[in-house]
């Protein structure tokens, strides 16, 4: 009987650590998943540019006097 | 054949009374094993593994929303510069509008031709808060009347002559091009009784090499 406790005890300690090495494995994963990797200074030049200009501002400057 | 089949069966029972009653020896050590051997597989090489995958996999998607912002960016430019090629010959005017630096020279003598064609006589020119060292012009104050960005420098005119003539002079700094913002204008008479015009504003220019206070 003393030698079926002791096995049902390491047992339960092996499953809890295997539950908990797969959990940390996910974690790892999902860590590994989601870190960024973009080159550095790359943000600079994919700020947004609004292409459209307004003609309508320089028709009033060339109307007005110099 | 019958006695062999007895012995056999008789042979099966105390195999199996032998096994019930130490079952748990062996059975428990290869579950103990078994375990063992799943962490150390998991932890040595599922999780370098995995790691590596999903890092991959990570990376990828960063590099496809990279790519795409990429190209929405190229796009972006090259419908800029079609636009930019629509209107590079009026570009002149931005400049004369909002001038790079303050160029106050050039809107000073712009002022005084102002005055003279108004048929006004042009007696101060006053510019606020304006430190010039080395002809350098070092510290402007910023101010809250022009749009984002653009900075503006205060003065005040004075001028002399007819009423009719401060309308058109008022108007002839309200037609230039350069951008200019006026917060103020008083008419009054001198001590002689000369009628005297004074125009307070703001005039606006692109941050160049000035320093704002």
């Amino acid at each position: 009987m003393r030698k079926k406790r002791v096995y049902k005890d390491i047992i339960f300690l092996l499953v809890s650590f295997l539950i908990t090495t797969a959990v940390w494995v996910g974690f790892e994963v999902y860590r590994a998943y989601v870190k960024s990797e973009t080159p550095e200074g790359i943000e600079r030049y994919l700020e947004g540019l609004d292409p459209k200009l307004d003609p309508e501002i320089l028709t009033k400057l060339e109307s007005k006097a110099i | 054949m019958a006695l062999d089949y007895k012995t056999g069966l008789s042979r099966y029972r105390r195999y199996l009374q032998v096994v019930q009653e130490q079952p748990l020896w062996g059975a428990s050590l290869w579950l103990v094993l078994t375990l063992i051997l799943i962490i150390i597989m998991i932890v040595v090489a599922l999780r370098p593994t995995l790691v590596t995958i999903s890092g991959l996999l990570g990376q990828k998607k960063q590099l496809t929303e990279l790519s795409d912002r990429m190209d929405k960016k190229i796009a972006a430019i090259t419908e800029a510069e079609a636009a930019y090629n629509n209107i590079s010959e009026k570009l002149y005017l931005l400049d004369e509008g909002l001038p790079k630096g303050l160029d106050w020279a050039s809107w000073s003598d712009r002022l005084w031709d102002t005055a003279s064609q108004s048929g006004v006589a042009l007696t101060r020119l006053e510019l606020k808060k304006m430190i010039v060292a080395g002809g350098e012009i070092t510290k402007v104050k910023e101010t809250k009347e022009l749009p984002t960005g653009v900075k503006g420098l205060n003065y005040i005119v004075t001028v002399t002559g007819d009423y009719n003539h401060f309308q058109e002079f008022v108007a002839g700094i309200e037609n230039m091009r350069r951008i200019n913002v006026i917060s103020s204008v008083r008419i009054q008479r001198d001590d002689k009784g000369v009628p005297v015009l004074e125009v307070e504003g703001i005039v606006g220019y692109y941050p160049g090499n000035e320093k704002a206070v």
